[in-house]
């Protein structure tokens, strides 16, 4: 063999495993990121993937079990035609509160409940009136236990 | 003194444009007198950015409220230390202390002396304005650090408490200086395309800039994770998140050019590799600072922040246009001199390790972007979380490592297997014992038994390496061990700082290995008196308390801890909710000790029981992984450190004074 078929094959080699490694993990670590509507529109094809969902939380429907520590409480959309029921074993954050924009991470279960694995609530702290206006938050308002804040960075 | 700072960063575009023009016109008809005048506009500019900050700072420590920056992040009852941090507490802050760092950069490197530095300094300048230029036109046209406040205001909003912290505060300038660091070997690059001067002169002129840079950036990455251990209380140092990336990314690739432009230095090769790999670098900076201020990708829609995310898209794609255009016009000068010998020798192991280093950029790269890329072409938003960045970046980090353990043994030019197995003989049969025992001992995870057995190896050969070093120099100069051992730092500061910052990333990845492959987690209530065994942990609740003072109020669970059935303390987790309306934190009790860290987060404590729900984890050797971030730091000062020979000579005064 020649110097250079040499070559070719070892990069061969290497950018081939490199891009397998890639590829077969790129698949498995896929979360979809969807809002409430757009979870509405493709129920079916969401079941058993893991997905993250962010929507608006409904206040009435906050349940806190102590005991078990079990949250459960319902994901709508703007207009409030649909809403997604969310199954979280861990502590209700101070932040959950009614109208609050939420990212939930889990998995979307046949019944079309969400186990979520992670809860993040985005903090309308400050700005509150001014975000309202514009229907957006700066994306360093976002509340989270996994995310650092912006700002300072 | 608002108007001033206004006023100043004003005039500061225009002199950004005076001075391009300026230096133009010098390098056009060589006129002195045009020189002067350009150099001493890169001076007024520091000047203006130096009187545009100081001000800002003034507004913030005297809590002027008329100003809306100040008074969304400082507010009278915080204290001066961090007062003076809220000035990069925000978008318009962040930046100027952007341009205020590269004009300052700007000025000393315009003012420095080297050789050649008349051909190369007017070019370098040229392109390091340019980069002002796009801060100084951001400063001025969509993020205003002197905007007035719309609303009367008394007492201003305050800094994210979570930002109030030593670590957090000074983590975002270490992690500037590193970003804008890295402008100057680009400039200096691009420069020496201009001119058609592609020796080694712009990499060694440019080693320190780039070293210093690195430190930099590496101080920041490693404060930026340790906050994230104690402060954000989610128990990890590092999540894989967009912004964690964008500080990784330019550390991955400027990790791969300190190495490549030794060969470049030593052998005149890799002039192609190493121009595109400074140019990516640079851009990795600049699309991290994007990355963080525009908020790409966690909005639900992209440039949601307003402007600034398209205006640093357009000047991310410039400068790519810019520098490819360039580096392919002199693709032909830029032919390498020497050639690879062999597959087995120096040469070729810092081959690979670029390769393996740049290879990890890239797929970080790919998980970064991944949403916008997903969502681009499918219309579905798809991110792909930490397994993704895990199972593709540990065996590359873990080959990485094997190379670092081996390339430093081989020889230049050409090296044979034989004599790399006699070198190594011994190294490799401990690896292999060692592999074994950790399998028989019942270590189930094959990531952790092959990172830990290859830092073990690479261990052994740094070890060796020295021997070998000290015990030639005590043949040749009859020196004590202690001394020759000393005198090889003396002697060859690049080289042997170098070996410190290998055996530092070594305690990292075991610190990290232990903490990640073998740490221990759970999430419990518990009634008071309940007690709660973890590891070799035993706690036992107390029960809460609460402390309230008019800042904040302090809720806590207080437990027991026993190791091993000896009492070691009382922890007090806790949460804080603050008077203002800021987001509650959480304050994570650690116990830390060589072996371990355990680590108790207080999640809640349920009302009417008193239950506490807590977080419990044990991290095994983390602290290995923090002690190895500072030891990474040590061996690049010793790197660093100006050498007493005629070398000093060959170094700029001024530049001197800025490392």
């Amino acid at each position: 063999m020649s110097k250079r078929v040499k070559i070719v094959v070892v990069a061969g080699l290497f950018f081939g495993i490199i891009g397998m490694l890639v590829y077969t993990s790129i698949g498995n670590a896929a979360t979809f990121y969807m809002t409430v509507d757009e979870l509405e529109a493709n129920q079916a094809g969401a079941v058993g993937k893991p997905i993250k969902v962010s929507g608006k939380i409904v206040g009435e429907s906050i349940n806190f079990d102590q005991d078990k520590i079990l949250l459960t409480f319902e994901l709508r959309n703007k207009v409030d035609t649909y809403r997604v029921p969310i199954r979280y074993e861990g502590v209700k954050p101070d932040t959950l509160n009614d109208g609050w924009e939420a990212i939930v991470e889990g998995e979307l279960t046949s019944d079309g409940t969400l186990i979520a694995s992670e809860l993040l609530v985005k903090c309308p702290s400050k700005y509150e009136a001014m975000e309202e206006e514009e229907e957006k938050m700066p994306a360093d308002h976002l509340e989270s236990n996994k995310q650092q804040e912006g700002g300072y960075e | 003194m608002g108007e001033i700072g206004r006023w100043s960063l004003i005039f500061a575009l225009f002199i950004v444009f005076y001075g391009i023009i300026s230096h133009f016109v010098a390098i056009r008809t060589s006129s002195e007198r045009w020189l002067k005048s350009a150099k001493r506009s890169v001076l007024i500019l520091a000047g203006l950015t130096t009187l545009a900050s100081g001000s800002l700072i003034y507004l913030l420590v005297t809590g002027n409220f008329d100003y809306e920056y100040v008074a969304q992040y400082s507010s009278s009852e915080m204290s001066l230390f961090y007062k003076v941090t809220a000035f990069w507490g925000g978008n318009a802050g962040s930046l100027l202390l952007w341009l205020w760092i590269l004009s300052i950069y700007t000025a000393l490197v315009t003012w420095s002396n080297h050789k050649d530095s008349n051909q190369y300094l007017p070019w370098v300048s040229i392109f390091l304005l340019v980069i002002n230029l796009f801060f100084a036109f951001i400063l001025n046209t969509i993020e205003f650090p002197f905007a007035p406040n719309p609303e009367e205001m008394n007492e201003g909003n305050g800094l994210n408490p979570l930002l109030q912290n030593p670590g957090m505060a000074v983590h975002p300038v270490t992690l500037y200086l590193g970003y804008i660091g890295f402008a100057v070997p680009f400039a200096y690059g691009m420069a020496a395309l201009m001119i058609k001067k592609v020796d080694s002169t712009w990499l060694k002129v440019t080693r320190r800039w780039t070293l210093v840079s690195w430190l930099f950036l590496s101080m920041g990455i490693i404060l930026g994770s340790q906050w994230a251990y104690v402060e954000l209380g989610w128990g990890g140092y590092w999540a894989w998140d967009p912004v964690e990336n964008a500080s990784l990314l330019p550390w991955l690739t400027g990790t791969a050019f300190l190495h490549s432009a030794i060969i470049q230095e030593r052998k005149g090769m890799m002039k192609r590799w190493n121009i595109s790999l400074v140019t990516i670098t640079f851009l990795l900076t600049i699309f991290g600072t994007f990355l963080t201020r525009s908020g790409l990708l966690w909005s639900v829609h992209a440039f949601s922040n307003g402007p600034i995310g398209a205006y640093f898209f357009g000047f991310i794609g410039i400068l790519v246009v810019g520098s490819l255009a360039l580096i392919s016009s002199r693709w032909s000068l830029l032919k390498a001199k020497g050639r690879f010998e062999s597959p087995v020798s120096r040469e070729s192991s810092f081959l690979v390790n670029n390769l393996l280093l740049v290879v990890s950029a890239f797929t970080v790269f790919l998980g970064t972007v991944y949403p916008v890329l997903s969502e681009m072409i499918t219309g579905t938003k798809v991110m792909v979380g930490a397994p993704y960045f895990n199972r593709v970046n540990v065996p590359i980090f873990i080959a990485l490592i094997l190379a670092m353990g081996i390339g430093p043994v081989l020889a230049w030019k050409r090296s044979s297997l034989k004599e790399l197995r006699q070198n190594l003989m011994i190294p490799i049969l401990i690896t292999v014992v060692a592999a074994s025992t950790l399998i028989i001992l019942g270590v189930r995870s094959w990531m952790a038994v092959l990172a830990n057995t290859s830092a073990l190896f690479v261990f052994m050969t740094i070890i060796l390496e020295f021997s070998k070093a000290v015990q030639a120099r005590m043949k040749a100069t009859g020196e004590a061990p202690i001394r020759s051992f000393f005198m090889l730092f003396v002697k060859n500061r690049r080289r042997y700082g170098g070996y410190v910052a290998h055996l530092a990333v070594l305690f990292i990845v075991i610190g990290l290995t232990g903490a990640s492959a073998f740490s221990l987690d759970l999430q419990q209530g518990l009634n008071q008196g309940g007690k709660l065994e973890v590891g070799n942990y035993t706690l036992e609740y107390r029960g809460p308390g609460q402390i309230n003072t008019d800042l904040k109020q302090i809720t806590y669970a207080e437990f027991l801890v026993e190791k091993d059935g000896e009492e070691i303390g009382v922890i007090r987790p806790s949460k804080e909710s603050y008077t203002n309306g800021t987001q509650p934190t959480t304050e994570v009790a650690i116990v830390s000790s060589l072996q371990e860290d355990l680590y108790v987060v207080l999640n809640g404590v349920v009302e009417d029981s008193g239950k506490a729900i807590i977080q419990v984890k044990i991290f095994p050797l983390i602290s290995w992984a923090w002690f190895g971030g500072y030891l990474l730091i040590f061996g690049s000062l010793i790197a660093l450190w100006p050498e007493r020979s005629r070398k000093i000579r060959e170094i700029p005064r001024l530049k001197m004074e800025s490392m």
